[in-house]
């Protein structure tokens, strides 16, 4: 699952470790999310959207697999 | 770092005693006793030693105890563990297969082999019974 979140923090000129903090989540956990390794639980997912006032779907971007149907 | 200093400070003690107990038992040719002395003081001590430590760091920089709490509780850390646990735990029911065959090859005592084959039942018995209960509750 790809997101905006590196766009979104850097727009608004967050630090990792600023939106770490406020998350309660290591700044690896934001860099792994950024980079694409690691998709969030539902209610992190959550926490990052209220946290930018967005809605998940602004900040996740779903993508059907070839072979998921 | 829950806990009082205190008890650490008493553990310490008491660990030192169980070294210099066991130091005192081997003179009289008991070597099970004073090793298992000696062992569980070592191990004792440096438990106790260590939570001193991170206490005082703790208490000298309060930052670290945030972070810490955070680290504990950060979702990623906690996957990444369970992952490695659950890895840890398939390759260890492999080797619990193969301990059994290497102790007949080796001549081993039969009541050897079974403890072995027992805690590879008692192993896979739990693996079911969690396989269950998390089924119900999530």
């Amino acid at each position: 699952m790809k997101n905006r979140l590196e766009e979104i923090r850097k727009k608004q000129g967050i630090k990792q470790e600023e939106l770490a903090e406020v998350l309660e989540v290591s700044r690896q956990t934001i860099g792994s999310l950024e980079n694409g390794r690691y998709n969030p639980s539902i209610l992190l997912a959550f926490k990052i959207a209220r946290y930018f006032n967005m809605t998940i779907e602004d900040m996740f971007i779903y993508e059907e697999e070839p072979n998921e149907r | 770092m829950k806990g009082n200093q205190k008890v650490n400070i008493l553990m310490i003690v008491v660990s030192i005693g169980l070294i210099l107990g066991g130091a005192f038992v081997i003179n009289y040719d008991n070597r099970n006793i004073a090793g298992l002395c000696i062992g569980l003081g070592s191990g004792l001590a440096s438990v106790n030693v260590a939570h001193i430590f991170i206490k005082r760091m703790i208490r000298k920089h309060p930052e670290y105890k945030r972070q810490s709490e955070i680290d504990a509780k950060d979702e990623r850390s906690i996957a990444i563990t369970n992952k490695a646990k659950a890895k840890a735990y398939d390759k260890m029911i492999y080797i619990m297969i193969g301990v059994p065959f290497v102790m007949i090859f080796l001549n081993s005592p039969l009541w050897m082999i079974l403890t072995v084959i027992a805690f590879y039942v008692f192993g896979y018995g739990l693996h079911l019974y969690y396989l269950v209960k998390y089924n119900k509750i999530m």
